[in-house]
C-alpha cells in the first residue's frame, strides 16, 4: 500500500480490469448488479463505469406509478416493498447504495413514527440529498417530521429540553462519541427547543424555544437548531466521522487512520459532496486492494436484490421485503437509533436459515408459486446440452465470480461439481449446483 | 376418490379402441349405428339407470346437449361476442371465442358443437365409484338420439384422437360381439357400443354389467328395466333444465374418506365461531347431507349454480339454522345505491347459548371473554340474556358508496357497509338506548388507546337526521386533504329507528339509511318497497357499481399487484382491465339460501347479464 491509500487504481497497471474487478465495483458501489451489467461494465471500461454511477442516465424506475397508491393503503409493509421495488429495478445503483446507507445512519423506525406517509416523506429526503453536500442532508434530517417524533423533538420545550435529538446528533450522526461531552448535549439540546411537528410539516413554535445563551463545542451564544448544526458540522471531527462511514460502507475493512485522514480531506475540499468523495474512493487503490474484495457481509437487502438479479429471477417485491425482514433488515423499522449493526451481526442461527432457505427456494422455483417466483437457471448454466463439469463452472462464475470458478482447489466449486455429477437429471443438477453456490459462505461475502 | 386422472386415460383408450382403421373385418363398412339404433321416437330410460349404485360421484348433462346445439347462437356466447370483454379475451388468449370455435369446426371438419351435442343428444353420465380394489371404477355414458350423426361424430373423434396420439400402427382390440354390442379392450379399459349407446369403463365387468342391463332396457319396458342395484342418484330427480349435474353420495364420501386429514379438517372447519358467524350456519352444513347436487344451468342471459344438500341429520347445528320453509323480509328494499345489499340469517343468541355443544372446548375461554367485555358497555348487564335473544336473527346489510366530508376523502376510498338489526318492538326503545351508549363508550376506549400512542381520536358528536338521533365518530380534518389516509374510510355511526338498528361504517350510509327507513316506517304496509322472500339469506351485487368502486381504487390496486404478486405494471393494468370489463359485463351476481324443509339446504350463486340484442344501459 502506498503512503496515499487513496492512490488512484490504475487499471493494467495495479491489476487487470476484468469481471472480478468490475463486479467488485459494482457490488460495492452499488446493490446487485446482473450479470449483462457486469460484462458491460468490462467493456466500458473503469472512468466509464464509475461516471455512469455517479452521474446516472435518467431512466424510468419499474415503479414510477405515483407512490401515493401505496401510501393510500396505510401499511409500512407495502411501503416496504415498494422500496425493495425500486431497488430490484436497479436504475441507479450507487444512489439505491447511498439511500439504504443513510436510511441506516440516520435510523428512524415506524414502529414508533406509526405513520407511513411520514416515513416516505423522510425516505425521499435522503433518496434526493444522498449523494449531494453531507451538510445540507443533516439540516435537512434535523427538521424532518418523522426524525422529530422518533427522536422526540416534538417535546424538547424550552425549561424540558429533551437530549434525544442532540445526543444522536453528536454520537451518531456528526461527530462521534469522544468529540463532545454531557454538557454539549444539554446546551445543543436547549437550541432546539420549539422545534415541532404541525400535521406532517416542521414547525417552529417560539414561545416553545429557549431564547437564553447556550455554551457548547466551545461556542458561546443565544443560538438556535440550524446556527447550531453549523457549529457541529465545522468541528474538524465531523468530516472524519462521514470518511470512517463511508469506509466502513465501501471498503469495508478495520479503518486505517491515514485513510480516514485521507478522505475526510476530499470530503472537505469536494465541499461535502458525497458524489465527488466517493468518486476518489472507488477508484482508489485501498478500494480495489485484495483485502478489501469479498470482505464484507452482505446485508440482507443487498443480498436479495444481488441473489434476484444475478440469477435473473422474477420476485415479488413484497415477498423479497419480507425475507429481508426475515433475516433481520425490515426496511423503515431500524432496530435502534444506532441502525443495523452490520458486519458478523448479520449471521446468527435465526438469520442464516432464513437466508439459506430463501436462496435455495429462489434456486428452484420454477414459476409456480403465486407470486410467479421464477429462476431459469438454465440460461446461465450455459444452456441445456453442456457437461455436468461445465454447468457446474458456467454457474460457479456467474453467480461467485471468476476467481472462486479459476481455482479448482476451491471448495465451492469442487463441492459444485460433485453435486452436478450426482444429481439424477439436468434440471435436478442446476438447482442443486445453484443452491451450493448461493448458500455457500463465499456467496454471503461482498 | 384418488383415481380421477383414469378419466383421460379412459377416453383416450376409448379413442385408441374405437379408431376407424383398427375396424374389424367382418361387416360392411358402410353398416352405422343408424341401423342398428331404435327409434327415435321410442324414449330410452334414463341412462342413470345403469349406474352402479356403488358409485360417489355421477355428473350428468340433462341439458348440455341443449346448450351445445344452440352453439353460437346462444345467448351467452352473443353477449360475450358484442361485449368489450372479448377483445381482451383475445389478447389474453391468441383468440376470440369466435376464432376458437373456428379453428374447432375447421378441425373436426364441421360444426363441432353439433356433432358434440349429437354425441350426448339422450344423455351423459360420468360417473366414479370404489372397486373394492386399488384403482376407483371409472364409467363413461353416452347416448345420441341419431345413431347415424352418432356413429359420423364419434368416427371422427376418433380419427382425431388417432392422429393426435399418433399411433403407430393398428391396435389389436376387438374381443367379440356381444349380441347387438361390440365390444372391446385395451389394456385395462373395456369399451362396448350398443346401437346409439356408448359405454365406457376402466373395469372390463362393468361394461359386461352395463352391458346386461342396457340390452334388458331394449327389450322390456322402462319401467321394468331398471338396475338390480339401482343408484343412489335415480332418488334425486334430476333438474330437467341443468346443462350438467353433479351428484354426490356424501354419506360414502364420510366413510371413504375416514382418516383423511385434509377432509376432516375441512369438516372442523365448518364448526369454528368464525367461520358460522361470517359464513353462517347453512354454508358449514352442506357437505353434512346424505346427498349433495350440484346443478349448472346456462341460460341466454344468466348462469347459475344451484347447490342442494338432502338428508340432513338433526344436531347442535341445525338448531342455527331457519325453521324449514320459513322467509325473510329486509328491514329495507333493496336500492339502486346499493353496491351490494340483502339479508343474511345469523342467531348470536343461539350461538351463544349451544356455545358448548356447538364448538370445541378451545373456542369457550373467547365466548366467556367476549361476554364479560360486552358487560363492560352495557351496564353489567349479560348481553346472552339482556340483549341477543330480542335480536331478530335476519339481518339487513347494505353496502353503498359514501360520501366524504370535503377535505377528508381518503386517497383510497373504500364502500361504506352498514347492519340493521330488528328489535323485539316492545324492547327497542330500551335496547337502542343500551346499543347507542355501548357505541358511544367503544369509541372512548378506543381513542384512549390512540391517545397513549400519540396518534389522534375519533371524536363523539350528535347529530338529527330527521327525528332520529344518530351517534357519529370521526377523526378531526386532515391537515392536507391531497393525502389523506385510509383511516379516514371510518366515519362509524349508528342510530335507532323504530325497532330498527342502524350500525354502519360510515355516518352518510347510517344518514341516508336512518330516512329511507324513516319514510318506510311513516308509508303504509302496501307501499313498503320492501318485498317477502322465500330465501332464509339473500344477497345480491350490483356489478357495474362494484367496478365504479374498483375504478377509484385502480392505481392502488395495480400497485398491489405489482408489488404483491410480482407483475408488471403492464400485467397488472391489463389483468385489472380485464377484471373490471368482466364485472362490467355482468349485471348482478345473486347468492341465495334456503331450507325447503327439515333435511335439506339450497343454495344458488347466479351471474346475469344482459341479453345481446338489449343495450347494457336499458338492463342496468
Amino acid at each position: 500500500m502506498s503512503a496515499d491509500p487513496l492512490m488512484p487504481w490504475i487499471p493494467g497497471v495495479d491489476g487487470p480490469w476484468d469481471r472480478d474487478a468490475a463486479r467488485h465495483l459494482l457490488v460495492r458501489a452499488g446493490i446487485g448488479p446482473s450479470r449483462s451489467e457486469i460484462a458491460a461494465a468490462v467493456d466500458r471500461g473503469l472512468a466509464a463505469t464509475l461516471e455512469a454511477l455517479i452521474h446516472p442516465t435518467p431512466s424510468a424506475h419499474a415503479t414510477d406509478m405515483p407512490v401515493e397508491h401505496v401510501l393510500a393503503r396505510g401499511s409500512i409493509d407495502a411501503l416496504a416493498g415498494w422500496w425493495m421495488a425500486r431497488l430490484l429495478s436497479a436504475q441507479d445503483p450507487l444512489g439505491d447504495r447511498l439511500w439504504l446507507l443513510w436510511h441506516g445512519h440516520f435510523a428512524t423506525s415506524n414502529d414508533k413514527v406509526n405513520d407511513p406517509r411520514a416515513m416516505h416523506a423522510q425516505s425521499e429526503l435522503l433518496r434526493q440529498g444522498a449523494r449531494g453536500d453531507f451538510r445540507q442532508l443533516v439540516h435537512s434530517i434535523a427538521r424532518d417530521p418523522a426524525m422529530l417524533i422518533w427522536l422526540d423533538g416534538v417535546h424538547n420545550r424550552v425549561g424540558e429540553p429533551n437530549e434525544n435529538f442532540a445526543r444522536e446528533l453528536l454520537e451518531l450522526f456528526a461527530l462521534g462519541i469522544g468529540h463532545y461531552d454531557e454538557n454539549d448535549i444539554r446546551e445543543l439540546a436547549r437550541c432546539f427547543t420549539g422545534w415541532s411537528v404541525k400535521g406532517r410539516q416542521f414547525e417552529f413554535l417560539a414561545e416553545e424555544h429557549d431564547q437564553g445563551t447556550k455554551a457548547f463545542l466551545g461556542r458561546r451564544s443565544s443560538f438556535e437548531g440550524a446556527k447550531a448544526i453549523d457549529i457541529v458540522l465545522e468541528q474538524p471531527a465531523c468530516a472524519r466521522h462521514v470518511a470512517r462511514r463511508l469506509l466502513r460502507e465501501f471498503v469495508a475493512l478495520p479503518v486505517d487512520g491515514a485513510a480516514c485522514e485521507s478522505l475526510a480531506s476530499v470530503l472537505v475540499q469536494a465541499q461535502w459532496r458525497i458524489d465527488e468523495t466517493l468518486r476518489v474512493l472507488l477508484s482508489s487503490r485501498l478500494f480495489f486492494s485484495p483485502q478489501a474484495r469479498k470482505s464484507r457481509i452482505a446485508a440482507p437487502v443487498e443480498m436479495i436484490v444481488r441473489s434476484v438479479r444475478i440469477v435473473e429471477a422474477s420476485m415479488a417485491p413484497d415477498r423479497a421485503a419480507r425475507a429481508a425482514a426475515s433475516m433481520g433488515q425490515a426496511l423503515f423499522r431500524p432496530p435502534t437509533v444506532k441502525g443495523w449493526d452490520g458486519g458478523r451481526a448479520w449471521i446468527d442461527t435465526a438469520s442464516w436459515i432464513a437466508r439459506h432457505n430463501f436462496l435455495a427456494e429462489l434456486a428452484g422455483a420454477d414459476g409456480s408459486s403465486k407470486d410467479q417466483l421464477r429462476c431459469d437457471l438454465a440460461a446461465i448454466a450455459g444452456g441445456e446440452d453442456v457437461a455436468p463439469e461445465t454447468m457446474a463452472k458456467n454457474l460457479v462464475t456467474a453467480l461467485l465470480g471468476d476467481n472462486e470458478a479459476r481455482s479448482d482447489a476451491r471448495g465451492v466449486l469442487r463441492s459444485c461439481m460433485e453435486v452436478a455429477q450426482a444429481a439424477t437429471s439436468k434440471a435436478r443438477a442446476r438447482v442443486d449446483v445453484a443452491t451450493l453456490a448461493l448458500t455457500s459462505p463465499e456467496f454471503q461475502l461482498t | 376418490m384418488n383415481n380421477f386422472l383414469a378419466l383421460p386415460s379412459l377416453l383416450i383408450g376409448l379413442a385408441c379402441v374405437l379408431a376407424p382403421r383398427s375396424v374389424p373385418p367382418g361387416p360392411p363398412t358402410g353398416e352405422s349405428l343408424a341401423e342398428a339404433s331404435p327409434s327415435r321416437a321410442q324414449t330410452p330410460p334414463s341412462l342413470l339407470n345403469l349406474v352402479p349404485a356403488e358409485h360417489v360421484f355421477v355428473l350428468e348433462g340433462p341439458a348440455l346437449s341443449q346448450a351445445l346445439r344452440k352453439g353460437r347462437g346462444h345467448g351467452l356466447v352473443l353477449a360475450l361476442e358484442s361485449s368489450p370483454l372479448m377483445p381482451l379475451i383475445a389478447r389474453r388468449h391468441g383468440a376470440s371465442l369466435g376464432q376458437f370455435l373456428e379453428f374447432a369446426d375447421g378441425f373436426w371438419g364441421s360444426n363441432a358443437l353439433t356433432a358434440l351435442s349429437e354425441l350426448c343428444d339422450l344423455g351423459f353420465v360420468l360417473s366414479l365409484g370404489p372397486s373394492g380394489g386399488k384403482k376407483n371404477q371409472a364409467l363413461l355414458l353416452l347416448r345420441g338420439s341419431d345413431a347415424g350423426s352418432v356413429d359420423s361424430a364419434l368416427q371422427r373423434m376418433l380419427e382425431l384422437a388417432s392422429q393426435l396420439a399418433g399411433w403407430p400402427k393398428p391396435l389389436q382390440r376387438l374381443v367379440r360381439q356381444r349380441g347387438d354390442a361390440q365390444l372391446w379392450s385395451f389394456d385395462e379399459f373395456a369399451f362396448a357400443r350398443l346401437a346409439g349407446l356408448l359405454v365406457a369403463s376402466n373395469s372390463p365387468e362393468l361394461v359386461e354389467r352395463i352391458l346386461d342391463v342396457a340390452q334388458r332396457q331394449d327389450t322390456q319396458p322402462a319401467s321394468d328395466a331398471r338396475a338390480p342395484d339401482s343408484n343412489f342418484a335415480l332418488r334425486y330427480a334430476a333438474n330437467p333444465e341443468s346443462a350438467l349435474r353433479l351428484l354426490i353420495d356424501m354419506q360414502r364420501v364420510h366413510t371413504l374418506s375416514e382418516g383423511v386429514d385434509k377432509w376432516a379438517e375441512l369438516r372442523q372447519m365448518g364448526r369454528e365461531p368464525a367461520v358460522q358467524i361470517l359464513l353462517g350456519p347453512a354454508l358449514g352444513l352442506i357437505g353434512s347431507g346424505q346427498v349433495l347436487t350440484l346443478d349448472l344451468k346456462l341460460q341466454d342471459n344468466q348462469l347459475a349454480l344451484h347447490a342442494a344438500a338432502h338428508g340432513l341429520p338433526e344436531g347442535p347445528q341445525t338448531l342455527l339454522l331457519p325453521a324449514a320453509g320459513s322467509a325473510s323480509t329486509p328491514a329495507l328494499a333493496a336500492s339502486n345505491l346499493d353496491l351490494a345489499s340483502g339479508v343474511v340469517y345469523r342467531d348470536f343468541s343461539k350461538i351463544v347459548d349451544g356455545r358448548s355443544e356447538l364448538f370445541s372446548a378451545e373456542h369457550l375461554p373467547e365466548f366467556a371473554n367476549v361476554l364479560s367485555t360486552s358487560a363492560l358497555f352495557f351496564a353489567g348487564d349479560d348481553v346472552s340474556r339482556s340483549l341477543l335473544p330480542y335480536v331478530s336473527p335476519h339481518v339487513t346489510l347494505v353496502v353503498r358508496e359514501p360520501r366524504f366530508r370535503a377535505g377528508a376523502t381518503p386517497s383510497l376510498p373504500l364502500p361504506a357497509a352498514a347492519a340493521i338489526f330488528q328489535l323485539d318492538p316492545e324492547k327497542a326503545e330500551l335496547l337502542g338506548g343500551q346499543l347507542q351508549s355501548a357505541f358511544q363508550s367503544l369509541v372512548g376506549i378506543a381513542g384512549v388507546e390512540r391517545a397513549q400512542q400519540g396518534h389522534d381520536m375519533l371524536m363523539l358528536e350528535l347529530a338529527l337526521v330527521g327525528n332520529v338521533q344518530m351517534t357519529l365518530a370521526r377523526f378531526p380534518l386532515p391537515a392536507d386533504p391531497s393525502a389523506v389516509d385510509l383511516r379516514y374510510n371510518l366515519e362509524p355511526a349508528c342510530a335507532r329507528v323504530g325497532s330498527n338498528f342502524v350500525l354502519g361504517t360510515h355516518r352518510s350510509l347510517v344518514e341516508a339509511l336512518t330516512l329511507e327507513l324513516a319514510k318506510e316506517a311513516g308509508a303504509p304496509v302496501a307501499a313498503s318497497g320492501a318485498q317477502r322472500s322465500s330465501n332464509d339469506e339473500l344477497l345480491q351485487l350490483r356489478t357495474h357499481l362494484l367496478a365504479d368502486a374498483l375504478e377509484r381504487a385502480r392505481g392502488p390496486l395495480v400497485m398491489q399487484a405489482v408489488l404483491e404478486q410480482g407483475k408488471s405494471e403492464e400485467q397488472a393494468r391489463a389483468d385489472f382491465e380485464f377484471g373490471m370489463e368482466l364485472l362490467r359485463f355482468l349485471s348482478a351476481i345473486e347468492w341465495s339460501a334456503r331450507r325447503p324443509n327439515s333435511e335439506g339446504l339450497e343454495f344458488t350463486l347466479s351471474l346475469a347479464w344482459p341479453r345481446a340484442d338489449v343495450g347494457k344501459g336499458v338492463m342496468r
